[in-house]
């Protein structure tokens, strides 16, 4: 029973492909931003190793922004 | 005492991805995109991301993680007098997070009837308006009208405060995980309703409609208004949340990379969400045999009218699918909500030196009782009122303040260079002009035009004197109280004391 009507869904959706150009170009642009942005910082921050130390400078500037 | 922190960067990332991705994501974006150019839309969409939002979220993850407090007390550091600006911050949160418990109560009744072979709110337009309106909330005619306090609506109600008080009152380390599962099981809900909705016909009518670019429109200024706003208000900026989350980072913790996550996370949620909600619109637009134009809303008529209707008019296993939808509100709802707490019981705790587990009941016993307000028969047009003012007005002035502090009033060029010594990226002078300039003007060309709108006609047809309570009133009471509370001694002192002996 279930199958079937995962088949009939898959039928309707064959038929159902029709966006405009203009749709899949904004698709696009808007997967290959959002998610390619996610993506491309998530690696970055894979790569990323905290310091373990603050730096004297680092030190210097956050006494300096509380003061 | 030690400041509560984060178990790992992940759990932080998380933390802020559950509060910037919320119900807005679902039944905003989506129509906003729709009504201002379809596809089109993305374009100011995307600068307003890179001009605006992410700017405003270094900066504020920026105050919270260097500076080691919540928006007052972080505010407090930089100038005493500018603490009560946290405070306005954290108040608007509060507001919103009252009424946002009142909306995750009407899913809560949802969810409740979805457990139903047949679904109680029928397949036309009119039997799941009905059910809305008439059934759940028992709407009032006007909001003076306040007879009763439906007890399915406190039910949800008391649910949802009990889960943000076991969620929040052990601190961020609880938080902390319960993310891990409430970040991404929505995204896996919209993911099946989104393959369920591919797999109806008229499915691809319905996404031309949400991505059909309307170039034309982008000569509005109205679209970019819109597109800020939009940005602004998804981000979860300017309610003092993410300055508390920041604060639980170590100070050498990275910022600006974390504020590109969570801002393209939050926006790709966005996105995903408008393909889940517009392909099963597309098909109950066939089956209701309407327009397309005539089934789109935005708001909780989205949420509860028409994503509903379109669910019961399903062929098969609607159920199971309404299920899936509420679930996916109210997973969605929940890190929002205890974020918006979060951030309140961090200034107080900070505040008041009281522990986290009393600021949480504190926080959680009032939020309840203020939140009774919206689960009145009058409650959905007080809520319509209040939100309009929290989101045009409050948080347009505080992230115009939190601009203005930092671009003009303090050592913006040190701040900046302390936020570079421990970022993966660098930001550069081109921040500056942004927080100085480009942010605060849109944010106060949006408060002006808002209000010139407002001037020419009372908002959403409601009488002067409910707006002025519910709007201006509550908009000036929330100000007062800021500056109150920040008047109180508090142990403001001895946290500071306590920091310069550490140091």
């Amino acid at each position: 029973m279930f199958l079937l009507e995962f088949q009939g869904m898959i039928e309707v959706s064959k038929e159902a492909v029709t966006l405009s150009v203009g749709a899949w170009i904004m698709l696009f642009v808007g997967c290959i931003i959002l998610y390619g942005g996610v993506a491309l910082c998530l690696l970055r921050a894979l790569k990323w190793k905290e310091k373990r130390a603050v730096s004297s400078k680092s030190k210097e500037i956050d006494e300096e922004l509380e003061s | 005492m030690t400041r509560d922190r984060w178990g790992s960067r992940g759990a932080f990332i998380m933390a802020a991805v559950g509060s910037a991705v919320g119900l807005g994501n679902i039944w905003r974006f989506p129509y906003v995109a729709y009504q201002n150019g379809g596809g089109a839309f993305l374009i100011p969409y995307f600068v307003a991301l890179l001009t605006a939002g992410i700017p405003l979220m270094i900066l504020e993850y920026g105050l919270g993680a260097k500076l080691q407090g919540s928006a007052p007390k972080a505010l407090h550091k930089i100038n005493k007098r500018w603490e009560w600006i946290g405070w306005f911050a954290l108040s608007i949160g509060f507001i919103i997070c009252t009424y946002y418990s009142a909306v995750m109560s009407w899913c809560w009744n949802y969810l409740w009837d979805s457990f139903s072979s047949i679904l109680p709110w029928g397949k036309t337009a009119s039997s799941v308006s009905n059910h809305f309106y008439v059934n759940t909330l028992n709407l009032s005619e006007n909001p003076g009208q306040i007879t009763c306090l439906p007890i399915h609506l406190l039910i949800g109600l008391a649910l949802t405060w009990i889960l943000i008080w076991l969620i929040i009152h052990k601190g961020v380390s609880r938080v902390g995980k319960v993310v891990m599962i409430t970040v991404p099981l929505p995204i896996v809900m919209l993911l099946i309703l989104l393959i369920r909705g591919l797999t109806l016909p008229n499915a691809a009518q319905g996404l031309n409609f949400y991505l059909e670019p309307t170039w034309s429109k982008l000569l509005e200024p109205n679209v970019w208004l819109a597109a800020y706003g939009q940005v602004f208000f998804s981000l979860s900026l300017g309610f003092g949340i993410l300055i508390a989350y920041a604060s639980y980072l170590r100070k050498k913790a990275e910022i600006t990379n974390n504020a590109f996550i969570t801002s393209f996370a939050n926006c790709g949620t966005s996105f995903l969400a408008g393909f889940a909600v517009f392909s099963i619109l597309g098909f109950f637009a066939m089956a209701a045999n309407m327009p397309i134009q005539d089934v789109v809303k935005g708001g909780p008529g989205l949420a509860f009218e028409v994503y509903p209707a379109a669910i019961a008019n399903m062929p098969t296993g609607a159920p199971v699918f309404a299920v899936i939808f509420f679930i996916a509100l109210l997973t969605l709802g929940i890190d929002s909500a205890f974020s918006l707490v979060e951030a309140v019981a961090s200034g107080l705790h900070d505040k008041f030196r009281l522990s986290k587990g009393q600021v949480a009941t504190i926080t959680c016993v009032v939020g309840f009782l203020c939140s009774l307000w919206f689960i009145t028969d009058a409650g959905l047009l007080w809520l319509d009122i209040i939100d309009h003012w929290m989101n045009n007005f409050g948080l347009v002035t505080v992230g115009f303040l939190e601009c203005i502090i930092v671009g003009w009033l303090w050592k913006r060029k040190k701040f900046r260079e302390s936020i570079n010594e421990v970022s993966e990226i660098k930001i550069g002078v081109w921040w500056d002009v942004l927080i100085m300039f480009v942010t605060p003007v849109i944010l106060l060309v949006s408060f002006i035009l808002t209000a010139y709108k407002l001037l020419k006609e009372p908002y959403g047809g409601y009488s002067q004197g409910y707006l002025m309570i519910g709007g201006w009133g509550l908009f000036a009471a929330l100000i007062v109280i800021a500056v109150l509370i920040s008047r109180i001694k508090g142990k403001t002192h001895e946290w500071l004391e306590e920091e310069d002996k550490q140091e």
